[in-house]
């Protein structure tokens, strides 16, 4: 389900852009000013964002350098009045991928939305499946890496504890996070709820040395997807991160 | 590894500070039913790497199997009330009907080593007898890996029953 | 001189399966019982230079005190070592009585077996 970001301070633009696409089967998401709509891409990471260079508060510009720090992958197109070359040439330089005049057509936008789509999605087809896998112990850690990558056509990293760990995430946005909960220094907890806050994509897989239901349950309601407890088996193992990867549409077993 | 951490230390100090004590249901439990388990893969492991020789996969698969025995007695331990109806063991079964568990300070040490070690033992080789590992052999530094964790849950009983004994040395 | 005879008694297989295995590459002949019947009966057979012996067997028929105690009546000089429990001073103690060379608590590893063998064959090298 592809999301669409419509920020503009005329609600009659973002409810034009909801009303075109909706009805073909996106979510469209909206946001008046820049501020909620750094917000929401931190939370919904949208593929795509119409964005509108004047605004009040925040400037568009100010608006559309923050999302990119946030997610340089993500599509913004600029909605301005003044279709300008200074204009044009600022936001291009910031990360914009494209412009649409106001006022326009919604066939025009439309037009836009499918071509910047288009590039969406052949990048997501060449997307790397991203693993991150989190324990103190380097003989746990280095294993169960080893068993996913044998398994999943993927890249899997590795980092020694939380501080690592979200250290990485801040700077990679991995699909799964499979994360040991009871390590030394930063809990587990707390580097779900983190891990939770930075990159909302991941899907967190926590692994505990307990068979309880009580920490398993702890770790859901942080934020984990899903629960695994030692020891594992294969089965168990590969199960788990399937069915993640299932869900988030990146699962590729890896030919034998 | 097989050493006591510092802040292991402490909690064995405890044990005697407080006179903790292992209910004799429970520690012998514990301590025939893994420490049998770890004399045999102990063995196991160095009937070939004594001779510098690689252990083939077949074998890191017995291995496997006893360490799901081990798992089994770890299972008992943290969940009495499951141990089936017709357990045959005496000790799971005092320890079924009394409902019996490690107290907290037990419980964690008994975490930080043979848990922790079985799960290591368990992770090494299931990494190794994955159909999907192209390896026939457990590799040396694989096989002293479970040596070592052997050595440590053995040190750990040691230690323990030190701890909590109620009887002079002799 | 003949070769070097182990009797292992433990209820546990794999224990004796693997000094089977040990101690077999070394030369050894290595036999082995899970049962306390079964070992005297191997006992009476063999003739084991040195006998291991689990005390503690309890699904055997006999335990290992009991086997210790049949051994040594059809061999004074039978060299026992018994594998115990070191928390169970009584037992040592009764085994002592019995007659045992020495005892080695669980869990352990080869080198406190070998520390007994060799001993066993000093003993024997300077009878003879």
């Amino acid at each position: 389900m592809i999301k669409i970001l419509a920020v503009d301070d005329e609600p009659g633009i973002c409810f034009l852009i909801r009303e075109t696409f909706e009805s073909i089967g996106f979510t469209v998401l909206s946001a008046t000013n820049g501020l909620d709509a750094i917000a929401l891409v931190k939370k919904e990471r949208p593929k795509l964002i119409f964005l509108d260079v004047r605004m009040l508060g925040m400037s568009g510009f100010e608006a559309l350098k923050k999302i990119k720090e946030i997610d340089p992958a993500v599509r913004v197109v600029m909605l301005t009045v003044m279709a300008d070359e200074a204009t044009k040439r600022m936001a291009r330089n910031l990360g914009a991928d494209d412009f649409v005049t106001k006022p326009f057509m919604s066939d025009h936008l439309e037009e836009v939305a499918r071509r910047e789509i288009a590039e969406v999605l052949k990048e997501q087809k060449h997307e790397t499946t991203r693993i991150l896998v989190v324990d103190d112990e380097d003989d746990v850690r280095e294993r169960l890496a080893r068993l996913i990558e044998r398994r999943f056509v993927c890249v899997v990293e590795e980092a020694a504890n939380g501080r690592e760990a979200i250290a990485k995430l801040k700077k990679i946005p991995y699909d799964v996070v499979v994360l040991d909960i009871k390590m030394p220094g930063l809990s587990g907890i707390d580097v779900i709820k983190e891990a939770a806050r930075i990159v909302p994509g991941a899907s967190i897989l926590a692994v505990s040395a307990y068979d309880s239901q009580d920490v398993a349950d702890e770790a859901l309601k942080n934020g984990a997807v899903d629960f695994i407890h030692k020891p594992q088996t294969i089965e168990g193992i590969e199960r788990k991160v399937k069915e993640i990867l299932k869900k988030i549409g990146k699962y590729t077993p890896k030919k034998i | 590894m097989a050493h006591i951490l510092p802040k292991d230390e402490e909690l064995f100090k405890r044990i005697a500070r407080e006179h903790i004590q292992v209910d004799p249901a429970l520690w012998n439990a514990i301590y025939q039913n893994v420490g049998d388990v770890i004399i045999v893969i102990n063995l196991l492991v160095r009937s070939y790497i004594d001779d510098n020789q690689e252990i083939p996969k077949t074998e890191a698969g017995k291995i496997l199997e006893y360490t799901k025995r081990l798992i089994s007695v770890i299972k008992k331990i943290d969940h009495p009330e499951a141990i089936a109806a017709d357990e045959k063991d005496q000790f799971f079964r005092a320890i079924r009907d009394r409902g019996l568990r490690l107290d907290p300070v037990t419980h964690e040490l008994f975490g930080n080593y043979v848990r922790n070690d079985i799960n290591i033992i368990n992770l090494v080789c299931i990494n190794c007898v994955d159909p999907l590992d192209t390896r026939e052999t457990m590799t040396i530094a694989d096989a002293r890996k479970i040596l070592d964790h052997t050595r440590s849950t053995m040190r750990f009983l040691d230690r323990l029953r030190e701890a909590t004994s109620k009887s002079e040395t002799f | 001189m003949s070769t070097f005879k182990l009797l292992v008694v433990d209820d546990e297989e794999g224990i004796g399966f693997f000094i089977k295995k040990i101690y077999e590459k070394r030369g050894y002949v290595v036999l082995c019982a899970t049962e306390g019947i079964a070992a005297v009966e191997l006992f009476t057979k063999e003739r084991p230079d040195i006998v291991f012996i689990d005390i503690h067997m309890p699904y055997s028929a006999i335990d290992g005190l009991e086997v210790l105690k049949r051994i040594k009546e059809l061999d004074a000089g039978a060299d026992c070592v018994m594998i115990t429990r070191i928390d169970d001073p009584e037992t040592i103690n009764r085994s002592r009585q019995l007659g045992a060379l020495h005892y080695i608590p669980k869990p352990f590893e080869i080198e406190e077996l070998d520390a007994c063998i060799d001993e066993v064959k000093a003993k024997r090298a300077g009878r003879s």
